[in-house]
């Protein structure tokens, strides 16, 4: 029978190929759902490790992957994780892509305190050249650290040394370093341009237990 | 010679694919820049090789002549996407670092040269061994060429591997104190150089063992091809 039906099909390409296309579609389907469950997890943990990074230095006791506010800056939307202390914003945590990068964009995750200055910034993902650009990762060279603390108030040069800054460019790769410190101070530019919405309290069901939380006298 | 150590001398040495087939340049001269990443592009591109020849091998009887490469294409696409989603989810932290690498295994025309020149014409067993055995081959290609690249290029060996292989293979990272390195071969260029060198020694490698073969059958002492 299936050695019939098989036979068939060879003298009708055109029915074999559309019969492949159909097998690989619901083979595609089932990995599908068998694992889209499994990766939104482990994506959510992802996140959860890079906000628990960049917000180490930032008290909080709220989870802030779940505490987002979506922004919008020069046409592209900025989803921005905030952490709070009883109810109060106290920092907030965005993913920052530049395009300045020598080996394709550069994705960042700043994290800023309420006071806008930098509590950390780690390098999400990369293609910078092995050995010199990738020197930006934090597995890879402490110079990430530098930002730590700093501000627009803080009297800091935002470039590289090369380029009149304070921040060191690397032997033989300075529009990698380039790229992130514009990006970081882009970035600390778009929280202060928004900082009033960021650190708002919504007027949400979290929003509303927070505020009734910190006035009532415990 | 049995056909089983005819396939595993093919994969490995006498039709290597990147030092005699020449196939799959693209992944190799782009992930070579370290013997890890080699490494790393080499052990997904084996898994791939294996189902897809189990997978081509299953239908050879099936497929006709005039869709066979639509239906390969088909083929491997799928495994490849099924590759990709089951690390993902299974295999999560060797994702993050082979997540890379594994949609570069598409434009490998490696695989699809292995479906049509073997896989289409044995049975599954046979076809499985050979993907295998051409996996490793590439593997190890992908290593040397790498670990020559980044030796040269950054006076470093198997650097991260802990992070691709887990904390029980740091003891592979050698770093040479001192040595600032020779950018060129860690870029593009750098790959298309020490591929150049390494096939040529492989030739010279070759016609060496021919020479004495011929020498020794003849029993003359002629060195012959000189």
């Amino acid at each position: 029978m299936s050695s019939i039906a098989a036979g068939g099909l060879r003298q009708r390409p055109g029915l074999l190929l559309g019969a492949f296309a159909l097998g690989c579609s619901a083979m595609l389907g089932m990995g599908d759902l068998a694992t889209h469950e499994e990766i939104r997890l482990r994506q959510a943990e992802d996140l959860r490790n890079a906000l628990d990074q960049t917000l180490s230095a930032v008290p909080h006791d709220n989870n802030p992957a779940a505490d987002t506010v979506a922004v919008e800056d020069e046409g592209r939307a900025v989803t921005v994780y905030r952490a709070r202390l009883a109810g109060e914003v106290r920092g907030v945590a965005f993913n920052w892509v530049s395009e300045a990068g020598y080996g394709g964009p550069i994705t960042l995750t700043v994290g800023i305190g309420r006071d806008g200055r930098i509590a950390s910034v780690r390098v999400l993902s990369h293609s910078e050249t092995p050995g010199l650009g990738d020197k930006i990762d934090v597995r890879k060279s402490d110079w990430i650290r530098g930002f730590d603390g700093r501000g627009l108030d803080t009297g800091t040069r935002w470039a590289v040394r090369k380029d009149g800054g304070e921040f060191d460019q690397f032997a033989g790769a300075t529009i990698t370093p380039r790229a992130v410190v514009g990006a970081v101070h882009a970035s600390l530019k778009f929280f202060a341009g928004n900082r009033a919405r960021l650190l708002a309290v919504p007027a949400g069901p979290g929003g509303d237990a927070a505020a009734t939380r910190s006035e009532t006298p415990s | 010679m049995s056909e089983v150590r005819r396939v595993v001398r093919d994969g490995l040495w006498d039709n290597n694919v990147v030092f005699a087939q020449m196939l799959g340049m693209c992944p190799t001269l782009a992930t070579t820049g370290s013997a890890t990443n080699g490494l790393g592009m080499g052990l997904a591109t084996t898994v791939v090789l294996v189902s897809s020849g189990v997978l081509v091998s299953l239908f050879r009887n099936v497929i006709a002549r005039e869709v066979r490469i639509a239906i390969y294409v088909l083929l491997m696409s799928t495994v490849v996407t099924l590759v990709d989603m089951a690390m993902n989810a299974w295999l999560h932290e060797l994702h993050k670092v082979l997540g890379l690498f594994i949609p570069l295994i598409v434009v490998n025309c490696a695989i699809m040269g292995r479906a049509e020149a073997f896989a289409s014409k044995r049975a599954p067993g046979m076809a499985a061994l050979d993907g295998l055995m051409m996996g490793i081959g590439f593997t190890l290609a992908l290593m040397v060429l790498g670990g020559v690249r980044e030796a040269i290029g950054q006076g470093t060996l198997f650097a991260d591997a802990s992070m691709l292989l887990g904390q029980h293979f740091a003891f592979l990272e050698l770093r040479l104190e001192g040595y600032r390195g020779v950018l060129l071969m860690i870029l593009p260029p750098g790959g298309f150089l020490a591929l150049g060198f390494l096939v040529a020694a492989r030739q010279r490698m070759l016609a060496r063992a021919r020479a004495r073969s011929l020498g020794a059958s003849a029993g003359a002492g002629i060195t012959a091809g000189t």
